[in-house]
């Protein structure tokens, strides 16, 4: 739920990266702290959560351009994936305008894919949030790794796998190269604007 | 200047509440209150940011995220000016994030009816501590204190004497051939000997309590308590009873467990129905009227056995007591068609239980606690118990 800060006369929304552990949120994250460093605001924070990092920076999309004369200011989040993460997940997920969901192509990840993805439509319920229903992105990400000989699922069989029921727009990335994590990024923007405006009437 | 915010921390944590002042560039104190815990927790905010934090005698940074374990209670925000140093210099951010990942990791406790602090002189033991609500001293007629070890009710003497821990911890334990066997240790706040006894004159203890470390008893005031209990309905004398019943029940099974006396649940379901189903929210309650009834836990490694009840026991979701059992974590389950049951007016015991004094109220929030707590141990497979087996 996008917060409306009229001191500031900011919207403040908020996108999150999920997935399976170690499916490189954080790599996504981290590449876009880099290269759109003058869109950034403070400091990167992040905290060692078990398996994985969480962070968090404030990012201002400067091509989103203003609405009803308001900046918008994005608060990017990761997901702690482990288990044993119940609050902190609770309180990043809590109030989620968009959501990018980072798929792992080795092989070997397959099911770890599926789980995660189950894990956030069960979470997102927990919120009163649906999963068909809220700005959501996949990336299949480490395409980059079938140069190296690691088997990798094809896009087809992903998109099988994780995309036959939500149908939404699906990108494939290499978040170590940078290949693709600003495509997801916009497009995930541009589905959260759209849910909001609609969501605040402010259509035409 | 007035409240400008207020609520209750389960429904909006602290990280919440950090990320909306924080939005909003809030200048003003956040108070915390939870009632297992004496002091009120502070933290400051200066345009949005938390400078500083109370919590018990820790200032700072280490307050703030010890605050963090607070899941329930109560918050209000006074708009006021605040002029202090920056103690705190952490982004909100990394404080909100870094706050829950430690209460996550456990490295910061939750503070509410059970923890796992250890006593003074720790045993090496590991077993839960109960803690009840703020003591109201009006029920409080002598102050006794014990030195470690000491014994201060002995298992099988009879007895009348109620107390509540003012400060320390209590082991709780039951006298069986074989030794002691530790059940639960309690805390402050909370209550030491049964609510049942203060209405039977010749009460025998059920079990054994003896001090943790240095410990600091308040005894209650008996008398003022069971005139307030002969004041009460039948209905809820009986619910009192029966769940005191169901108390000594779950310790006995407790220590057949550890014993490794063998008790085959496996067959329990066998020839029988299920009243109500683990699991399912419903909100009535029922009273036996004639035949048995059982309370079983389903759990990874089969069915235990929780309770068995008779006529005049109660089953099912009383509103004021959350037992641990039926019906969100066991079914009650019955011999076919030979159960009878009544159903019993809950808004007539909630207006009952409205009305009673704190200090009631509290016994018997802390009957329920622990008999939730001791049905959770009962449940939870020992590892020693399995190598005992072969």
């Amino acid at each position: 739920m996008a917060i409306f800060n009229i001191k500031k006369r900011e919207i403040e929304c908020k996108i999150v990266y999920y997935g399976p552990g170690r499916c490189g949120k954080t790599t996504n994250l981290e590449y876009i702290f880099k290269s759109y460093k003058k869109q950034v605001e403070g400091e990167m924070v992040s905290i060692n959560t078990e398996g994985d990092r969480t962070l968090f920076f404030d990012f201002l999309p400067m091509e989103l351009g203003k609405i009803k004369g308001c900046e918008i200011r994005v608060q990017m989040f990761t997901v702690p994936g482990q288990v044993q993460y119940s609050s902190t997940r609770k309180l990043v997920l809590k109030g989620v305008d968009g959501i990018i969901f980072v798929a792992d192509s080795m092989d070997v990840r397959r099911e770890k894919n599926m789980e995660s993805l189950k894990d956030l439509q069960k979470n997102l319920k927990e919120y009163g949030l649906n999963i068909f229903k809220i700005p959501l992105v996949l990336q299949y990400n480490k395409r980059d790794l079938a140069e190296q000989g690691i088997p990798i699922m094809s896009v087809e069989q992903m998109e099988r796998d994780l995309n036959r029921q939500l149908k939404v727009p699906a990108f494939p990335g290499s978040a170590m190269t940078g290949k693709g994590v600003g495509k997801t990024l916009q497009e995930c923007l541009k589905l959260t604007l759209k849910s909001l405006h609609k969501q605040f009437n402010w259509a035409e | 200047m007035g409240i400008s915010l207020s609520g209750d921390l389960s429904y909006m944590s602290l990280g919440e509440l950090v990320q909306i002042f924080g939005s909003n560039g809030s200048t003003g104190i956040l108070r915390l209150m939870n009632k297992y815990n004496d002091n009120l927790g502070e933290v400051h905010f200066f345009n949005g940011n938390p400078v500083n934090a109370i919590c018990d005698k820790k200032q700072g940074k280490d307050a703030l995220y010890m605050l963090f374990g607070w899941t329930e209670g109560e918050f209000e925000f006074n708009l006021t000016n605040v002029n202090e140093k920056d103690y705190i210099k952490k982004s909100r951010m990394e404080i909100m994030l870094e706050g829950s990942r430690m209460v996550d990791d456990g490295v910061i406790e939750k503070v509410g009816p059970v923890s796992f602090k250890r006593g003074d002189k720790s045993t090496g033991n590991a077993l839960p501590v109960i803690s009840g609500p703020l003591v109201d001293y009006m029920y409080v007629v002598d102050e006794e204190d014990y030195k470690d070890g000491q014994e201060i009710i002995k298992q099988g003497k009879h007895g009348n004497w109620n107390w509540v821990v003012l400060d320390g911890i209590v082991e709780i334990r039951k006298e069986t051939p074989k030794g002691p066997i530790p059940i639960l240790r309690v805390g402050n706040g909370s209550f030491v000997g049964s609510i049942a006894g203060l209405l039977t004159k010749n009460n025998v203890r059920s079990a054994s309590v003896v001090a943790d470390g240095d410990v600091q008893l308040g005894v209650v005031d008996s008398q003022r308590l069971s005139m307030e209990y002969a004041r009460l309905s039948r209905e809820f004398k009986n619910i009192i009873l029966s769940l005191d019943k169901r108390v000594k029940q779950i310790t006995n099974k407790l220590v057949e467990i550890e014993l490794m006396i063998k008790t085959d649940d496996s067959n329990i379901t066998k020839g029988k129905e299920i009243i109500i189903k683990q699991g399912s929210n419903k909100k009535d309650a029922f009273i036996v009227t004639d035949g048995r009834a059982f309370v079983i836990r389903k759990t990874d490694s089969g069915y235990v056995l929780l309770a068995t009840l008779e006529e005049g026991d109660f089953f099912g979701s009383i509103p004021f007591l959350n037992l641990g059992q039926e019906p969100d974590s066991a079914h009650v389950i019955a011999p076919k068609g030979q159960l009878v049951h009544d159903v019993v007016d809950c808004d007539l015991l909630q207006s009952e239980h409205d009305k009673l004094s704190a200090t009631f109220k509290n016994m018997i929030e802390n009957t329920a606690i622990f008999l939730s707590a001791t049905t959770t141990l009962s449940c939870t497979p020992k590892k020693k118990k399995k190598k005992g087996k072969k």
